[in-house]
């Protein structure tokens, strides 16, 4: 039992860190009816840069903040120069770019910093804390109080600000938006960085604990995708508990059963889900595309 | 106030409008008629920029707005009540109305505005919070013509407000245009309901495959339908 309890402690922390990519996911596909499958890359992005300003003897939050901003630069960029000026192609189209712009970042990240993994210093040194018969790291609370507090500002901004609002609303039907005087360029613009920033916290706060190096994107950004699936894609909070079911399950596969397993049994899990609730856990059952 | 002159338009590859003049002068309210397919919505349409317009001009008060991007012509004066409604179907009735003021500068008063458009719909006051997607056609209706009161428009367009309602709510929804017109309000409407639309309307035009076949008095147009110039009903 007392393992058990282990293996949930665990999962949760991972399941927090693919429940912001997740939630990634699902402000890009309520904005444009896509998948993004360079999400994973935002995370990447953040804990790569966050090393990069570890190495150039940045303080810690200095280069954590530096490090978000980079993700949110590229996330800025990927929606003017690249999503913008394509919106107007079909969604196959527009979700083989974001598939191109995935290895293009992933590329990038290669020739800037090699393919090497490399170590993260945590927030706050490497000690660990007892919770009721569990070992949590304390970058590990680190992870989950970062996700909380993001999770949490995200739906602070979307429910309770009225540019928030606009961009629920301009989600919910974006011609009668744009009819009411809401830009598409800057609404795009926002959704992006904020999908790049979410990434970004969960790639930085998790990489301390796993290493980084330039392929990570890909993995994150798969369990991030699954865990979105799983939840239900047109649900933001949905997106968040499949990311956190996720991570629950692959720990506790990977603690009773093993670690080789552990993505078979996730995934068992995804497939599991969709014969019963094909739109996710918190998905609605109108499956359009707005 | 507004005026089209010479409207071209196409949707795909169809032409839709041939060449439509109109105007709409302040203060009043005008009908567009015609039977289904016409092109009065596509009219309406691209007076709002939905559809790109290859010749003609759109001039609102002595601007020509006809190459200015959907979001920035409400910043003309032009709010459109449009085809089915499109209301933010999954937020409330309260946001839906204040996002109708989403491009004025200054928010403040948001708040007064919303309880005037309460004063024009007493019904909407009780969904106050509801999601504008669960209530009735008419309902919605009065959300979709309430949310663009909020814009401060200087000419509503409108778009077949009683598509698919029931007469009493026809009823209280014109009743309520009828009080948007005596308070100056300038109003464009395309509607399906003859006699509604001319009731209420001084002027009409009647469309037909993309033309402007007739363009008079509200009497007038009532005389050309009754002759069965038109077949519509």
């Amino acid at each position: 039992m007392s393992l058990l309890w282990q293996f949930v402690v665990s999962g949760v922390g991972t399941g927090s860190v693919y429940a912001l990519i997740a939630m990634g996911y699902s402000l890009i596909y309520k904005e444009t009816g896509i998948i993004n499958f360079a999400q994973g890359e935002f995370a990447m992005i953040g804990a790569m840069s966050l090393w990069m300003f570890q190495q150039q003897g940045w303080p810690l939050i200095p280069a954590l903040i530096a490090a978000v901003a980079v993700a949110a630069v590229v996330g800025a960029g990927i929606s003017r120069i690249v999503m913008h000026p394509a919106r107007h192609s079909a969604p196959l189209t527009l979700i083989f770019i974001t598939l191109g712009l995935d290895t293009a970042l992933r590329g990038i990240a290669t020739l800037l910093w090699g393919v090497n993994p490399v170590a993260v210093n945590p927030l706050s040194g490497n000690g660990s804390i007892h919770l009721i018969g569990a070992v949590l790291s304390v970058q590990n609370l680190w992870v989950l109080l970062g996700a909380a507090v993001v999770a949490l500002a995200l739906y602070l901004f979307l429910e309770r600000t009225y540019l928030g609002r606009g961009m629920e609303a301009a989600m919910d039907n974006p011609q009668a938006a744009q009819l009411f005087g809401m830009d598409p360029l800057k609404f795009s613009l926002y959704t992006w960085i904020s999908a790049a920033i979410i990434g970004a916290v969960g790639g930085a706060l998790l990489a301390p604990i796993t290493t980084a190096n330039a392929n990570m994107g890909l993995d994150l950004g798969l369990s991030g995708f699954v865990g979105a699936i799983i939840g239900g894609i047109d649900s933001l909070p949905g997106a968040a508990l499949g990311g956190l079911v996720l991570g629950l399950v692959q720990s506790v596969a990977a603690g009773y059963v093993s670690s080789t397993w552990a993505d078979g049994i996730a995934y068992a899990v995804l497939f599991l889900v969709l014969l019963v609730r094909p739109q996710g856990l918190m998905g609605s059952h109108a499956q359009h595309r707005v | 106030m507004l005026e089209l002159v010479e409207l071209t338009t196409r949707r795909g590859r169809v032409q839709v409008l041939n060449g439509c003049s109109l105007s709409v002068a302040k203060g009043e309210v005008v009908a567009l008629l015609g039977p289904n397919g016409a092109g009065k919505s596509t009219l309406l349409g691209t007076v709002m920029g939905l559809y790109p317009s290859p010749a003609g001009h759109v001039i609102v008060q002595g601007q020509e707005i006809t190459r200015v991007p959907i979001h920035r012509r409400i910043h003309y004066g032009l709010a459109l009540v449009p085809e089915r409604r499109q209301i933010f179907s999954h937020l409330t009735v309260e946001d839906n109305l204040q996002l109708g003021a989403f491009h004025r500068r200054r928010r403040g008063g948001l708040a007064q505005d919303v309880a005037e458009v309460m004063d024009l719909f007493p019904g909407l006051l009780k969904h106050r919070h509801r999601k504008a997607g669960w209530l009735s056609g008419g309902e919605q209706q009065m959300v979709a013509i309430g949310r663009a009161m909020m814009a401060k428009p200087e000419i509503l367009l409108l778009d077949e407000p009683s598509l698919g309602l029931a007469p009493v709510i026809v009823k209280e929804v014109f009743e309520a245009l009828s009080r948007l017109k005596e308070s100056g309000l300038t109003i464009l409407m395309v509607e399906q309901n003859v006699s509604q639309a001319l009731a209420l309307a001084s002027r009409a035009y009647i469309m037909v495959h993309g033309h402007i076949v007739f363009s008079g008095s509200s009497r007038e147009a009532h005389h050309a339908l009754s002759e069965g110039y038109l077949a519509i009903g």
